[in-house]
């Protein structure tokens, strides 16, 4: 009898985390719950790579603009497109002096939006170092300014042709419910990441590291194995990489493809335009451990006297050790507070009447 | 959904469980539906071709055996060709257009371009790339085997929609192999398995070994070979950097194709069914004709069965022998990809097989006795290892760089490897105990509990401690 109900129990948990695993809205209804552990709550680099020398508890950073009532704030509008340095939980709108904050990724498209014409616009142009020669690579509009929200234009359609949008649509939402492609990173999640089985996960990273000199492949470390950076920012066969060969003529070509940006944004309504470009971990803590390209310099100085942009790498390979996590790509308190004093720094000198 | 990875874990616990809490008589049905999960895991679209082709085959299945005459041998052609034509245009459309434009402009000397298979059906508004649907050419050629048995009359038609369509699809085998025969399995289908426990201990002993070799040994070792043979890096590689890797990737493709292969007896063996072994330890051949009898054993045996016999195979004149020989080889690179390279890698076996018979007429059979078993198996070894460099090398050319380097024995570039010494001592360790002990671990004896729970534990915690996880699909699933 207890054979039995142990079988079904199992049974039961079997199918019931095969769903959570192939099911996003399960899965994300989960994480919502708080069912779920949060994934990356020791750092995003202790994830991927599991090496106990990396893992720290993410803590929240104090929000300069907690609490203050925003009629106190400046009537200013901040719009930015960003990367995972601008996520919510990183950056929101109490970290600024100013009444409205709003932040898209550069995935997005299209995004309709009315500008106030009661405040001063400003969009803020941000990505990662690793990421500067995709994003500045050519001119994207991710912001749609417009006077009204507007609906699809409605466009006459055949019969079989609603037919046919109605089953595509209803496919893709079946293959949200039942095939996530993610499904392998669910489970392991569900299953792996609870806190007393991390020691099990650890011993296979230290074992492969200590033995065979590797790393999970979405991680490496610096020479000297006192830093852990993102694959992307040493992988010299990537353009992400500090490492990889930039030449001038590239360069000039991001450089134009923002300031053509920076034109097409303002046409549109804004009436500043800054840049900024966070540094790469590697670029800070390992700049010899390849031959470093020198990427942010090289575009601030090509850039100098076309657009504003937002320096913080001087201050940041001024203080090397404490601007980065150790267990994560991301910035530390402290380098974070560097970035948006330095933003708002900006901000103001910009909007100073000339 | 791969075989190793944590998903098929979980999927493979819940169906057995299920399979054996359930009416026997639903089992099918539970199968099926598996089957089809498993399978769309990949791609979902693709399920759309795998079932017409399943249906095709089920009508003409039924239509052929009530059907006598030409009759009959029309409705096989017809089974044939649409089962051939899916394979053709998914898997082999641009290799053709790409070798017509390429003559067309040899003859014309102009620049001429057919539309790709993406490009033709963009045209006819069909956004997206498109992919090989994974595991075609196995579930083609096993739905052709039925047919063709039914046909030949070895063979009744299958009434049954669902067992016929879980014959096509049955996980296990699905996406790579053992490329079964209809008397083999399909009886095996229809047939109520109760709960064995010493099955469920013989097939989970098999699946560890499987997992060991494709996650401990074949992927540790993928390292170094795809670096080696990376077509960007090609040109700086030494020889002695080639060499390795070519060596090690004639165990690699083993333990990753033979991995795969044990996980699918094995999972098939826990639900009861028994399915074909396709490998018997290869790499003690002592000839080539003996390297593909203990390779590949379900491609094999269906060339020769449907092909080789088919045109006569060895009751013709010698010379049309060896023409038939050489088609079955072409035939057979040519079914693992659409390259030249893979034709090459055919065409190469086929010639040693053809070597081999002349040597064999002339000079007699060949002395296996004392040290000389040992020269043949070494060098059968080094052939079969040099003809590999084709099936893995990005293409053509680099191919003939690689097997040029090698022969030259150019050591003035430095041995590189990206792993580390200590990884490929490790590596050798573990190649020495898979060859050592492959007999023994493809049936270890499981009536002991204890002797069950020791080593499939050990499997488990050294796969786990020195796998390499990298969600690396096998080799063969491309085919």
């Amino acid at each position: 009898m207890i054979k039995k109900i142990v079988v079904g129990l199992v049974l039961v948990l079997a199918w019931f985390a095969l769903a959570i695993g192939a099911s996003k809205p399960l899965y994300y209804t989960l994480l919502r719950q708080n069912l779920l552990n949060e994934n990356e709550r020791y750092g995003d680099m202790y994830r991927f790579s599991n090496l106990p020398q990396f893992k720290q508890l993410q803590i929240g950073c104090k929000r300069p603009y907690d609490g203050v009532d925003s009629s106190k704030k400046q009537n200013v509008a901040l719009y930015s497109i960003g990367d995972s340095f601008l996520e919510e939980w990183r950056i929101n709108s109490n970290d600024f002096p100013y009444k409205f904050y709003k932040n898209i990724h550069w995935h997005d498209e299209n995004i309709q939006t009315i500008l106030d014409t009661n405040k001063t616009n400003i969009l803020l142009l941000q990505c990662a170092e690793r990421h500067a020669r995709e994003r500045f690579g050519k001119v994207p509009l991710n912001y749609k300014i417009v006077k009204s929200y507007e609906s699809e234009p409605w466009l006459p359609r055949s019969r079989l042709q609603r037919l046919s949008d109605l089953i595509t649509e209803n496919w893709k939402t079946f293959k949200e419910f039942v095939f996530t492609p993610e499904t392998a990173d669910h489970l392991e999640h569900v299953f792996f990441s609870a806190d007393w089985l991390l020691p099990l996960k650890e011993s296979k990273a230290s074992l492969t590291l200590n033995l065979f000199d590797r790393v999970n492949t979405s991680a490496s470390l610096s020479k000297d194995k006192k830093h852990i950076f993102y694959y992307k920012d040493t992988d010299t066969a990537l353009i992400n990489s500090c490492y990889s060969r930039l030449e001038d003529k590239e360069l000039d070509g991001m450089v134009a493809n923002v300031d053509s940006t920076i034109k097409a944004y303002k046409r549109l309504g804004f009436q500043q335009v800054i840049v900024s470009i966070i540094p790469s971990k590697a670029s800070i803590l390992a700049p010899t451990d390849g031959v470093y390209n020198h990427l942010i310099e090289r575009f601030e100085t090509k850039a100098e006297g076309k657009f504003p942009i937002v320096n913080v790498y001087k201050e940041y390979t001024q203080n090397r050790a404490n601007v980065f996590a150790i267990n994560d790509t991301h910035w530390t308190c402290f380098g974070k507070n560097i970035w948006v004093n330095n933003t708002t720094d900006l901000i103001d000198l910009v909007l100073k009447p000339k | 959904m791969i075989f190793n990875s944590f998903q098929f874990i979980i999927f493979f616990i819940a169906v057995s469980l299920t399979y054996y809490a359930l009416n026997p008589r639903f089992r099918w049905l539970l199968l099926l539906v598996a089957s089809c999960y498993f399978y769309m895991a990949f791609v979902p679209e693709y399920i759309l071709i795998l079932f017409l082709t399943i249906i095709i085959d089920y009508i003409a299945g039924i239509f052929i055996e009530k059907s006598t005459g030409s009759n009959r041998k029309l409705l096989l052609i017809i089974s044939l060709i649409s089962n051939i034509g899916i394979l053709a245009i998914f898997k082999y459309y641009n290799f053709f257009t790409e070798n017509l434009a390429a003559i067309v402009e040899l003859v014309s000397g102009k620049t001429f371009h057919f539309k790709t298979l993406d490009e033709f059906l963009s045209f006819l508004n069909f956004s997206g790339k498109i992919l090989l649907p994974i595991g075609l050419s196995f579930h083609t050629f096993q739905a052709m085997s039925y047919t063709i048995e039914v046909y030949r009359g070895k063979f009744p038609a299958e009434k049954h929609f669902g067992i016929y369509a879980l014959y096509v699809m049955f996980y296990p085998q699905l996406v790579a192999g053992p490329i079964e025969r209809p008397q083999h399995v399909l009886p095996q289908l229809k047939m109520h398995h109760s709960f064995d426990f010493e099955n469920i201990k013989a097939g989970l002993m098999r699946m560890a070994w499987g997992f060991f070799k494709k996650v401990v040994f074949a992927d540790r070792v993928g390292l170094m070979v795809d670096a080696a043979f990376a077509h960007q890096s090609l040109q700086s590689q030494s020889s002695s950097t080639l060499l390795m890797a070519t060596f090690l990737y004639s165990f690699q493709i083993y333990c990753d194709f033979s991995g795969y292969c044990d996980i699918a007896l094995g999972s098939a063996k826990v639900l009861g069914i028994n399915l074909m072994e396709n490998f018997q330890t290869p790499y003690s051949s002592k000839s080539i004709g003996e390297f593909w009898r203990r390779w590949h054993i379900s491609l094999s045996s269906w060339f020769k069965d449907y092909v080789y016999f088919s045109l006569g195979g060895s009751r013709v004149g010698l010379s049309r022998t060896y023409i038939n020989v050489m088609i079955i080889f072409l035939l057979s690179g040519f079914w693992h990809g659409n390259t030249w390279n893979f034709v090459l890698w055919g065409a190469i076996h086929g010639f040693y097989l053809i070597f081999g018979q002349i040597r064999d007429k002339y000079f007699g059979e060949i002395d296996t006795s004392g040290i000389k078993k040992y020269l043949h198996l070494l060098a059968t070894f080094v052939l079969v290892m040099l003809a590999w460099i084709f099936f893995r090398a990005e293409n053509l050319n680099d191919s003939l760089f690689i097997l040029k380097k090698i022969l030259l024995f150019d050591f003035s570039q430095p041995f590189l490897s990206a792993i580390n010494t200590n990884e490929l001592i490790f590596s050798f360790l573990l190649l020495a105990v898979i060859l050592w002990k492959e007999k023994y671990f493809n049936r270890i004896s499981t009536k002991s509990d204890v002797k069950f729970y020791l080593l499939f534990s050990c499997f488990v915690l050294v796969s786990y401690l020195f796998g390499v996880f990298q969600a690396k699909q096998f080799i063969y699933f491309q085919f």
